[in-house]
């Protein structure tokens, strides 16, 4: 955050459940392995009764907050008081309050009070922090590599996926950076990366599980970390489509596609979306599923989610669009990836055969159209449906 | 199952009254200009013939191209 | 052809393409039925017989409007399949009332008129017989299906005319199997019932029809001796231990053969004789074995002799005066067989099946695919008269000039002129009549008859008997009057069977044709044509030794014209011309 950005009474929260695997790392990491903190005999016989966690462990998190959020880069932490007030035990829940509480123009020092609390909403760590906010030039992320103002900026959810790095590579070949998100495979994103690379642009991996809106709200810390702007987000996360008989369906099966497909989404979307509306410039492509028009038994809870995709794509469209931000599908027939391997090569062979033509979709036919989507020649299209499917169907 | 290649080539070449060697793996309704509804009927007839199989009705008009029909083939072998 | 498989027919059916030259041979096949397969079995079929087919399938289910636009089809092919008459009605056919019943009954029989009458003047016709056999039937009494197709079939015998044939699908239901002939799925999804085999074998049935339209049936023949007419080698066993007993286990079956070949002598087929033996030890045989059933007195000629066989074959055919694509030879050598196949492969070669006790019914396929048996008067007399033929080349050795030779045969010629008695002769002479044949134009029988009735044009027929015999009718000629000009006559058509080539008789003939034009119109002008073919070319200075003189010779067709007023008639003294039968 800037200097002048930042207000008195701006906050910032973080919430940390302490583990006895904090403890261990701590241990391992100071070398304070004073008996009340680590040996549960030893600290029956004390007043604590219980081992007490480090003080310093629980307000290290001060430093979390002071370094990525409030004031985040920029920031020169030069004090910290702090009181110990209550013993923090394993498993407990804490909430890290830093409040912006005075502000030194001349010097460009910002004052917080940084508290914390436990599950109980007591106190345990109080202090007072003190830190210099300085000019952006200073690069602060040590791993990635700042992405200047002016370059525009893709983030491909689900880059390692077969679209996802299609898309990651045309868009690199457009001229954008790319931020590659990954759940699982890093090994893929280092190579995507590199791959990005070198087409002479930037890449940045970003990992995150995107049904844990906290790992999201990271992700996109963590991007806009790296690129002042995001410019267009293509959301191509996906899952192996289950088969289910209608029969054996239950209601969490349709939860769980809602919550990849729809709350994923919603939750990118908001995250970035003040990034976006602060450029007055925005691209949303999400990834819809021929199935939607031309239904598969036993998909039901897919279908549905993916119907309400199209849906949500035309909603935050028409609401976002007098704020610059397009909103639009792509939606590709079967394409031959790792997602659809187990579906039978007849099944494959024929689509092909009865599509005009003539052949499946491929990853880079989707990301073709993703690209244009993306790019400065579809910015009159909003709520639209690009479908890529050789003629399959026509509507 | 000895290949069954040589001889769905062969039959299509008879059938569609093209040259052996203009049958390929690519080969398909679209490549084969006499390939109508009357030859596809001819068509059925010779492979089943040659192979002494019966193609079931619902596999009778997935036979669009030369990889379709080896696969059908194969399968009605069985 | 039964035995090859369906894209084998289709791969040589495609070489096979564009080698036979000439005016295609046309076929219409009209259905109630999708029966497109048969179009390349068909044409396979004509094109390994040296006939150019072009066939062209109706509409489907739309015999009636199809058959009224068949004016240019050589052979009209009609299947109007019983299955899709009972699809067409609702109810169980067995449930019909009797109002119901009978109303199909006169919708059909009106059906089967209307077809009748718009084909009435095709050249030829064939038309399945309805068949019940598709339906399952009742092994002990007769269903109402039974019951209408027997009628429909009897109402279509009654109404048939003269240019129909019908062709009994129930025989070749019955020799491969309704379960091998009709495809009940490939009917349900297509309407096409019939299967591959089915097709084959009709193709097979349909073809001696067809080779007797287009001249393409056999005249002879020709027989091996041993091994083949008996079992044996007359040289080596001598005539005690060859064998053609019908009570003996081996020989009975060559006794059968024997039989068979004295059934076709006495429907006019010249049967002969080509073997390499001593001329003693098989005359021995055919004159005295106890057994022998194939008697001298059927055999029209016999090569036996040491010499090969095709050069005896090629003599025979020769002596007979006939084309070596008429003669049917059956040997037992494969060596023999695989020789006149190489150098002689007009003649039509069948070796002796291995499997002895399949020999006759092999030899009675064989002959029923290239011979016709719709009897007439003059086939019956024909072995006697191909054995007067012989007879006729011995005694020319003895006579010094031909003339002299000519006028010892007292040769007499009766001339008829539209005389209906004779239509099928004639239409016969008009299909078989290669040699001696001016334009080789093939008539079938309802096309002669109409030309008899028809007031511009005339059917003159000529029959010919000498000291040895009578040959019976052997020339016809048809003269078209002009359509354009009255006074302008053609002649269309001028033959003469090769039994009496060399006699002058064509121009007795020519002679009497000209007076008749005469008087009939003085003034006159007549036309006429020389068609070249493979085997006429012997006539092709026919009209210039007749006075005619030559127009314009287009594409090897030499067009001629003569003033009636400037022929000179060759009046030949010593052949007798009389008037008999017919509108004069």
């Amino acid at each position: 955050m800037k200097y002048n950005d930042i207000k008195i009474g701006d906050k910032e929260k973080l919430t940390h459940i302490i583990t006895i695997n904090d403890i261990e790392k701590f241990v391992e990491l100071t070398g304070d392995d004073n008996k009340l903190h680590v040996d549960e005999k030893f600290a029956s016989k004390t007043n604590f009764k219980k081992p007490v966690v480090h003080g310093m462990l629980g307000a290290s998190f001060i430093s979390t907050i002071i370094g990525t959020k409030l004031p985040g880069d920029g920031a020169l932490w030069f004090s910290q008081s702090l009181d110990f007030l209550l013993p923090v035990r394993i498993g407990d829940k804490l909430t890290v309050v830093a409040e912006v509480i005075k502000k030194n123009d001349k010097e460009q020092i910002i004052e917080l009070k940084t508290d914390i609390f436990n599950q109980n909403k007591q106190i345990v760590t109080r202090g007072f922090a003190k830190v210099k906010v300085v000019e952006f030039d200073t690069p602060v992320a040590a791993t990635a590599e700042k992405i200047k103002a002016k370059e525009r900026t893709a983030l491909v959810i689900g880059g390692t996926g077969g679209i996802g790095r299609a898309a990651c590579m045309q868009l690199a070949a457009d001229g954008f950076n790319i931020i590659i998100h990954y759940h699982k495979n890093k090994k893929l994103a280092d190579e995507i990366k590199a791959d990005v690379e070198k087409l002479k642009r930037k890449a940045v991996i970003v990992k995150a599980d995107i049904l844990n809106d906290l790992e999201i709200k990271e992700m996109i810390s963590k991007s806009l970390r790296a690129s002042e702007y995001i410019n267009v987000v293509v959301n191509c996360a996906a899952a192996v489509i289950p088969n289910i008989k209608f029969m054996d369906l239950e209601w969490s099966d349709f939860q769980k596609q809602l919550d990849l497909n729809i709350k994923a989404a919603f939750t990118i979307v908001k995250e970035i979306l003040p990034v976006m509306i602060k450029n007055g410039y925005g691209k949303i492509i999400n990834l819809g599923s021929f199935s939607v028009d031309k239904p598969n038994t036993e998909w039901a809870s897919y279908i549905t989610a993916k119907s309400a995709l199209a849906g949500f794509t035309k909603a935050m469209a028409i609401e976002l669009a007098p704020k610059g931000i397009r909103v639009n599908l792509v939606t590709p027939s079967l394409i031959s990836t790792e997602l659809t391997a187990d579906i039978p090569e007849k099944i494959k062979l024929l689509t092909a055969a009865q599509t005009p033509l003539r052949r499946l979709a491929s990853a880079s036919d989707a990301a073709g159209a993703i690209s244009f989507l993306a790019s400065e020649k579809s910015d009159f299209i909003t709520g639209e449906n690009i479908r890529v499917n050789g003629g399959l169907i026509m509507i | 199952m000895e290949n069954s290649k040589s001889q769905i080539i062969k039959v299509m070449s008879a059938v569609f009254e093209v040259p052996i060697e203009s049958i390929t793996e690519t080969s398909s309704v679209d490549s084969i200009e006499s390939w109508d509804s009357v030859k596809h009927l001819n068509l059925i007839l010779a492979l089943e013939e040659e192979f002494n199989i019966s193609i079931p009705d619902e596999e009778v008009g997935n036979l669009m191209n030369y990889k379709l029909i080896e696969m059908i083939v194969n399968e009605c072998r069985k | 052809m039964e035995t090859l498989k369906y894209s084998e027919i289709l791969q040589q059916n495609q070489l096979l393409k564009g080698i036979q030259k000439g005016a295609p041979y046309k076929i219409s096949v009209l259905s109630n039925v999708t029966i497109n397969s048969i179009k390349e079995i068909v044409e396979y079929s004509l094109r390994t017989n040296h006939i150019n087919p072009s066939i062209t399938l109706g509409n489907y289910d739309n015999i009636i409007q199809d058959s009224a636009k068949q004016t240019d089809a050589d052979l009209v092919i009609v299947f109007f399949d019983m299955l899709n008459i009972v699809d067409s009605v609702a109810a169980f056919f067995e449930n019909l009332n009797d109002e119901q019943y009978s109303n199909l009954k006169d919708k059909v029989c009106s059906e089967i008129d209307m077809i009748l009458e718009n084909l009435k003047h095709c050249p030829s016709v064939v038309f399945n017989t309805f068949s019940s056999a598709y339906f399952i039937s009742n092994y002990s009494h007769k269903s109402k299906i039974e019951t209408f197709v027997s009628e429909l079939n009897r109402h279509l015998d009654e109404r048939k005319s003269i240019n129909v044939s019908l062709l009994n699908i129930d025989k070749i239901f019955s020799k491969i199997g309704i379960k091998q002939a009709i495809d009940y799925r490939m009917y349900n999804s297509s309407k096409a019932p019939y299967t591959l085999s089915f097709l084959k074998n009709y193709t097979a049935a349909v073809e001696p029809i067809i080779f007797r339209n287009t001249g393409r049936l056999k005249k002879a023949v020709i027989f091996d001796c041993d091994n083949t007419l008996w079992k044996g080698i007359i040289g080596e066993d001598g005539m005690d231990k060859i064998d053609m007993s019908g009570s003996s286990h081996a020989g009975h079956f060559y006794n059968k053969v024997q039989q068979i070949a004295v059934y076709l002598s006495r429907q006019g087929v010249i049967v002969g004789i080509c073997s390499k033996n001593n001329e003693q030890d098989v005359n021995d045989v055919l004159l005295g074995h106890p057994d022998i059933i194939l008697k001298d007195e059927y055999i029209s000629i016999k090569k036996i002799n040491w010499n090969d066989k095709a050069a005896n074959l090629t003599a025979i055919a020769s002596e007979l005066n006939i084309g070596l694509d008429s003669i049917v030879f059956i040997d037992d050598s494969a060596f023999e067989i695989n020789l006149i196949k190489e150098q002689l492969p007009e003649i039509v070669s069948l070796q002796v099946p291995s499997a002895i006790y399949e020999y006759p019914d092999f030899l009675l396929e064989n002959i029923y695919r290239h011979f016709n048996f719709t009897l007439n008067s003059e086939d019956a007399k024909k072995t006697e008269i191909y054995k007067q033929q012989s007879e006729r080349e011995s005694d020319k050795k003895n006579h010094k000039s031909i003339d002299e030779y000519l006028s010892s045969l007292s040769i007499s010629l009766t001339v008829s002129k539209d005389d209906l008695a004779q239509v099928s002769r004639i239409a016969q002479l008009t299909q078989k009549t290669n040699q001696f044949n001016l334009t080789t134009k093939r008539y079938t029988e309802n096309q002669i008859l109409n030309m008899m009735n028809s007031s511009t044009e005339h059917v003159f027929a000529v029959s010919v008997k000498d000291k040895f015999g009578d040959n019976g009718l052997t020339a016809v000629c048809i003269i078209k009057t002009d359509l354009q000009n009255k006074n302008v006559y053609c002649i269309d058509t001028f033959l003469m069977s090769c039994r009496i080539i060399g006699r002058n008789i064509e121009f007795v003939f020519m002679d009497y044709i000209m007076s008749w034009l005469n008087v009939k119109s003085p003034a006159a002008i007549v036309t006429a044509e020389y068609m070249p073919t493979n085997k006429n070319e012997q006539v092709q200075n026919f009209y210039i030794s007749n006075g005619f003189t030559l127009m314009n010779e287009k594409e090897g067709t030499k067009a001629y014209s003569l003033e009636l007023s400037k022929y000179q008639p060759k009046n030949i003294t010593y052949i007798r011309t009389s008037f008999q039968g017919g509108k004069n």
